[in-house]
């Protein structure tokens, strides 16, 4: 029984032709990226066009990927890089929409997107717990967001998420404790503000 | 501790980024402040809730059929010891591949490259190294010697009127075309066909001087190095060639004293002889150095 080949390992294999490893690697990160895109976007649907964007992006970059940087630092910076280019492009979309309001003032599906509700998709698949924590992490700014994902959800170190959104560690830090300040207010304005104090 | 130490630090307290002095300092300084304590209790727990709490999504099995379907097929390249070799010889690989076709075509050129044809060439060809030269530099004939006639002598064709593509001449296609061709008003024909040495050298008289002067100069150093059978020869040729040399009888002058030199006895007596129709002066000069 062989040992499990490092993903940096898998990634040189690829390069010299091996298809199984990309697969494999695919098969070893899918979960971790597809969280990210769906937290980060707040939409399945989006989140799953991005998810196969990411990995085409992935195979097409994988010539110039050098063994010598860390494959979750390169592969995130290239997931969290297209998740903030259709984040920005739904924002603007967005806000176009916001103008095509009706007399109402009712709001269309793309107001969902880190507004003030929980999207539905989210509420239909989570429990309350998760809803409300879901609902808080939707509020944080993309920039605390994806901050507090990588290193809460994916385990990424700060210097790493410096690299992946190409801002200096102490940034990093800082947003990072911003997250946690907005999600504490969250929490704490929320009917689980036990949670606070019992977990 | 002030706000200001407090958010520069928590971060790193929280996430074991302070050494032991700073962490205890640190703990030290929310002890005595009951909000700030509560702070970091929270911050703790809230990655906690959000670790525990908020499960982990799976990818949709048909999403990721989809992703593995579409993953095309890589493109090769080497991989040695885990070093990205690719990038290191992608830049080697190119220009030696570029080299190759440049010698490659190169090659091709000059396979199938064709002699220019020579239509100004009007001095007649410099003695060819390959061609044999006689022990003692072969015979010069008396003809040779005599002005008048070497002038009225027909000229032998020329190498660049010698059949080849148009003859020597400009052709529509100057490479690779058998076809007819036509005298090019850009190149007249100096001298022609069946002409003789004296139209020719009458055009280029003072030109044929010079080369011949320097053929004599080049004898005269290899006499000077005791070559004399090298001096020979090349006197030889210098006299069958340039028959309208200035200096011609000084240059057979000199010949008769290499002959004399490599103990070509008799030819050096004919050509004495000879040199004594021409130039007696000359002759006695001679006759004085090896008949004495």
């Amino acid at each position: 029984m062989g040992t499990m080949r490092s993903d940096e390992e898998l990634m040189v294999a690829f390069q010299a032709g091996d298809t199984a490893a990309f697969e494999v690697l695919i098969r070893r990160h899918q979960n971790g990226v597809y969280n990210f895109i769906v937290r980060f976007l707040g939409n399945r649907e989006v989140a799953e066009e991005v998810f196969q964007e990411a990995f085409l992006k992935v195979h097409q970059a994988a010539d110039r990927y050098q063994p010598n940087g860390k494959f979750t630092t390169w592969l995130y910076t290239i997931v969290r890089n297209l998740c903030v280019d259709t984040f920005r492009r739904r924002k603007i979309r967005e806000a176009v929409s916001l103008d095509d309001r009706g007399e109402n003032g009712e709001r269309n599906l793309a107001d969902t997107i880190a507004g003030d509700e929980i999207p539905a998709d989210v509420v239909s698949s989570a429990n309350e717990i998760e809803a409300v924590l879901e609902k808080a992490l939707a509020k944080l700014n993309e920039d605390q967001r994806e901050v507090f994902l990588l290193r809460e959800k994916e385990g990424l170190k700060f210097e790493e998420i410096a690299e992946v959104t190409g801002v200096s560690v102490n940034t990093v830090k800082s947003r990072m404790r911003y997250a946690l300040e907005a999600l504490r207010r969250s929490l704490k304005q929320s009917k689980y503000r036990e949670l606070l104090e019992r977990d | 501790m002030d706000r200001r130490d407090f958010d520069d630090k928590v971060i790193d307290f929280l996430y074991d980024g302070l050494d032991p002095a700073d962490r205890e300092a640190f703990q030290a300084g929310i002890g005595a402040d009951s909000q700030l304590e509560s702070e970091v209790r929270d911050f703790g727990r809230v990655g906690q809730i959000y670790r525990r709490r908020l499960p982990d999504l799976q990818t949709p099995p048909a999403l990721l059929q989809k992703v593995l379907a579409q993953a095309p097929k890589p493109k090769r390249r080497f991989a040695w010891f885990g070093l990205d070799v690719a990038s290191f010889w992608r830049p080697a690989l190119t220009g030696a591949f570029v080299m190759a076709l440049t010698l490659a075509g190169l090659y091709q050129y000059k396979l199938h490259r064709e002699a220019p044809p020579q239509v100004a060439k009007n001095t007649p060809a410099a003695p060819s190294p390959d061609v044999p030269i006689p022990e003692g530099g072969g015979e010069i004939s008396l003809r040779d010697l005599s002005l008048a006639r070497a002038r009225t002598r027909p000229m032998p064709e020329p190498s660049w009127r010698q059949p080849r593509f148009g003859n020597g001449l400009i052709s529509f296609a100057s490479y690779g075309d058998s076809g007819p061709a036509y005298p090019s008003p850009a190149y007249p024909q100096a001298v022609a066909p069946g002409g003789t040495y004296e139209e020719l050298y009458g055009l280029e008289q003072e030109a044929q001087n010079a080369v011949a002067q320097f053929a004599h100069q080049q004898a005269l150093r290899m006499h000077s190095m005791g070559d004399h059978r090298g001096a020979a020869e090349a006197l030889a040729l210098l006299i069958k060639r340039y028959p309208n040399y200035s200096r011609l009888f000084e240059a057979l002058a000199l010949r008769i004293g290499c002959l004399y030199q490599i103990g070509q006895i008799d030819k050096a007596e004919q050509e004495l002889a000879w040199l004594r129709q021409s130039s007696p002066e000359l002759a006695a000069l001679v006759e004085q150095r090896w008949w004495r």
